[in-house]
């Protein structure tokens, strides 16, 4: 394997792995912080 | 201290349909919806990518109407508050914004379309299969096939074009992409960007994805060839690809556009059917006035041919009704003086005068409208299904392109940026998932539109689903499977101080309060014999039972022998006649006055015409048919003699409807319950689908799952062929959506290539996602020619 094909192994593992985070992991973000507001006011339903 | 919201505190939320403009697929619905739960306020949020709306139920204390349409904004989607509008006019505005959207859309595509095939020629010379200008062939192999056959044609018809200079030629074709991403795309990036912000993905993300970073890679190639040339590689552009791959997105849009306006054509139709003006008398002349200005009372005159203006009750004159845009009926109905008319209906040859009832949101036909406009908002469980591979569909694909790009980077031989890049592009265009969003809301739409046009009101995506499995129907004897206008054949007096007509009189001045239909009988009878009713004091109705109350400072029960016993009336005297008559299928009234038995009223209800073929309908369509009644075992087996039921539960209160119902969903049956929508009420609540029988005037359309509005048996077996085919419908559609995904994205990833050499050019792979939304579209529109032959 060529280094710039290392490179782009590297750089398409790293990129799949922060589209995942971002998408998936990040975007539970807002809702944890709504389990929280629900604790000090109103559980939604 | 945590406080839930117990279904009590529900008195204080309040609902709001909000119009959103601007969603093209499940996941920008899923993205709207997404955004308004989370709203502090929200309870419940529910978008509908058909009908465009919002309907959010939130808490006026926490938030208000116009945070819930800045959220909306915030995702990148039009919204803007409701307007204090009819239903019709609010459908007549939807149909509006949909006329408004097609046009637009398809001149978008018409331009685009039209950039993208003078792109291509413009590009002919760029792309030489064997290069020029010391460049090396170029690598897409869509586009050196296209090269290859068309570039001798081009450059025989358009020869000038291969003198100008291949760099001014790149940079105009940079310069027109631009303008046309800017124009007819800019709201593919607006949505992307929004919904990037929102950590979320759709549709808008993978089309800007995609042209995004194919045209970021033309106009590098653009400014710097030399990077490419330097490494062996040909510095393809892909101008015409993107403004392809736009161009047939917007083709596709329009054309669901189109689909979407022909699904809604039966609402429009009904919508169409209201008046413009209605002529009323007012102060003795006759004047032409707009329908929203007929009040309450006032007296409106039809001529022979003309459509009736609003609903009311007729004063004078008579006349054979058409209603059957309505309620299905082809024959006119004769409505006389008393009777009750529909605003939209035709007068056929008589002329009358009415006095208007209900107007503008009460009346029948605006109900009718906002019914099938939240029957076609609401949502079928399956598409549940789609909404779930949706949201996790988009960001999965994204890793599924990088992985494409960097497995062509180190496998190809040759050029592999250029082919690692064009895979990549591929795969984002082909997983588009419109037609997965369209799949469900297009089938329901349909459907629900063919529905109505059959006379059968089914109240959304959920109802039909449940339509679509059952295998139980329930008929409630009175006026579903009778008549339910029982007509009195025997008044027997067992007092000898009282004349059968006293008893008569006595029974019909307590019944005249009750709704049930054999009371509507006993007044009817004491009506025809002339008979002055006395005022009823202490009036009570005893359901299954009868009704009680004080006429003339007399106290008078009417009811079965479960009344009677109830009030310890010796019943015995009558009991020879009580059985020769429930021989003769009669149903038997009961009357004590002051705590005795004074007489018995023997009323008959002749089976309605075609219950028999509807029985049979039904039972060719694999059901159990199940009949339900109150009335004594003797009544309801002659009944169910007539129309060829085998099994019957006679003698039931309304509980216990409930509890037979739960019987047979106990031991795994899916029910539906056909009633008259008033006694069935809880059992049809209770049931896997209530299904009521409505007059086309009196239409009890907000108790149940479906509402017959012919009042005809028959459309029951109707309304399950219809969605049985619905839910097959929506199957196929699920399928294909799915199946074009799983196996064009392997394709466009270039699976088959080692095996094959197949390779998708990310123009085909355009055309292939558009003619995937265009082909479940079409499978939907499928159902407005069925004919469900069940009869």
């Amino acid at each position: 394997m060529r280094a710039d094909e290392v490179v782009v192994v590297i750089a398409a593992i790293v990129a799949i792995a922060w589209v995942n985070w971002y998408f998936f992991v990040a975007a539970r973000g807002p809702a944890r912080e709504r389990g929280k507001q629900d604790h000090d006011g109103a559980t939604r339903t | 201290m945590t406080a839930r919201l117990a279904p009590s505190d529900d008195a204080l939320a309040t609902r709001i349909d909000i119009p959103v403009s601007g969603m093209t697929c499940a996941a920008c619905q899923a993205r709207v919806q997404r955004s308004l739960v989370r709203q502090p306020g929200v309870r419940d949020a529910a978008v509908n990518l058909m009908t465009r709306t919002a309907s959010i139920t939130y808490d006026p204390t926490e938030a208000s109407p116009q945070d819930l349409v800045d959220a909306i904004r915030n995702t990148g989607y039009g919204a803007d508050l409701p307007g204090d509008r009819s239903v019709l006019e609010e459908q007549e505005a939807a149909d509006r914004a949909y006329a408004a959207e097609y046009r637009e859309l398809a001149e978008k595509a018409g331009v685009t379309l039209a950039a993208g095939l003078v792109a291509m020629l413009a590009s002919m010379p760029l792309m030489a299969p064997a290069g020029h200008d010391g460049m090396p062939a170029t690598s897409d192999p869509f586009m050196r096939w296209a090269s290859a056959s068309l570039a001798p044609i081009v450059k025989r018809a358009l020869p000038w074009l291969y003198s100008v200079d291949t760099r001014v030629l790149s940079f105009v074709l940079l310069a027109t992409t631009a303008a046309i991403m800017m124009w007819a795309g800019r709201h593919f990036y607006a949505r992307a960007w929004a919904a990037f912000r929102h950590h979320s993905a759709d549709m808008n993300t993978l089309i800007a994805l995609s042209t995004g970073a194919a045209f970021l890679f033309s106009v590098f190639a653009t400014v710097a060839p030399s990077f490419f040339v330097s490494r062996g590689v040909s510095p393809d552009t892909y101008y015409e690809a993107v403004i392809f791959i736009i161009a047939l997105i917007l083709v596709g849009n329009a054309l669901e556009a189109r689909a979407k306006r022909q699904t809604a054509a039966a609402l429009r139709g009904l919508a169409a059917l209201q008046p413009k003006t209605a002529r009323i008398e007012r102060e003795g002349a006759e004047i032409d006035v707009p329908v929203d200005d007929v009040r309450h009372g006032d007296v409106v005159s039809v001529r022979p041919g003309e459509r009736l203006p609003v609903d009311g009750e007729i004063e004078s004159g008579s006349s054979a009704v058409d209603e059957s845009m309505l309620t299905g009926e082809w024959r006119p109905v004769l409505r006389s003086v008393g009777d009750r008319v529909i605003g939209g209906t035709i007068n056929t040859t008589g002329a009358f005068r009415y006095r208007a009832t209900t107007l503008g949101a009460d009346s029948v036909l605006a109900r009718i409208v906002r019914l099938m406009r939240e029957a076609q908002g609401t949502r079928a469980p399956v598409q549940r299904l789609a909404d779930r591979v949706s949201a996790v569909f988009v960001p999965v694909v994204i890793s599924l392109a990088i992985a494409t790009f960097a497995i062509w980077y180190v496998a190809a031989e040759t050029a592999p940026a250029v082919r690692a890049f064009a895979a990549a592009v591929a795969v984002l265009v082909i997983a588009c998932p419109c037609a997965m969003g369209l799949a469900v809301p297009t089938a329901v739409m349909v459907a629900t539109g063919k529905g109505a046009e059959l006379g059968v009101l089914i109240k959304g995506g959920e109802a039909l689903q449940r339509a679509g499995s059952l295998d139980t129907v329930v008929l409630d004897k009175t006026g579903t499977v009778t008549e339910g206008r029982p007509a009195i054949t025997d008044v027997i007096s067992f007092d000898p101080d009282r004349a059968d007509v006293e008893v008569l009189e006595l029974a019909a001045a307590v019944e005249r309060r009750s709704e049930h239909p054999l009371a509507a009988a006993i007044v009817a009878a004491a009506q025809d014999r002339g008979l002055t009713l006395g005022a009823v004091d202490a009036f009570d109705s005893h359901p299954g039972r009868g009704v009680t109350g004080v006429v003339r400072g007399i106290a008078v029960a009417a009811g079965n022998a479960r009344l009677m016993a109830e009030w310890a009336v010796d019943t015995s005297a009558a009991s020879a006649q009580v059985e020769r008559l429930a021989t003769e299928s009669r149903t038997i009234v009961l009357v004590a006055v002051d705590g005795r038995l004074a007489g018995l009223i023997a009323i008959a209800d002749p089976v309605k015409e075609g219950s028999r073929e509807a029985v049979n309908a039904l039972r060719r369509l694999g059901l159990d048919v199940v009949l339900l009644t109150g009335d004594s075992e003797s009544v309801a087996m002659s009944v169910a003699r007539a129309t060829g039921i085998d099994r019957v539960v006679a003698g039931v209160l309304p509980e216990g409807k409930v509890a037979e119902v739960r019987r047979l969903q106990d031991s795994n049956r899916v029910v539906a319950m056909v009633g008259d929508g008033v006694n069935d009420a809880p059992a049809l609540a209770q049931a896997d689908l209530g299904i009521a029988i409505g007059s086309g005037t009196d239409v009890a359309i907000e108790a149940s799952d479906v509402t017959l509005v012919r009042g005809d048996l028959r459309a029951v077996a109707q309304a399950v062929a219809l969605a049985r085919r619905t839910m097959r419908t929506m199957k196929q559609n699920l399928f294909w959506a799915f199946i074009y995904n799983v196996v064009g994205i392997p394709v466009a990833a270039g699976l088959l290539y080692p095996v094959t050499g197949i390779l998708l050019s990310p123009i085909l792979a355009s055309a292939a996602m558009a003619l995937s939304s265009v082909s479940v579209v079409s499978n939907s529109l499928r159902l407005r020619r069925y004919n469900p032959r069940v009869i």
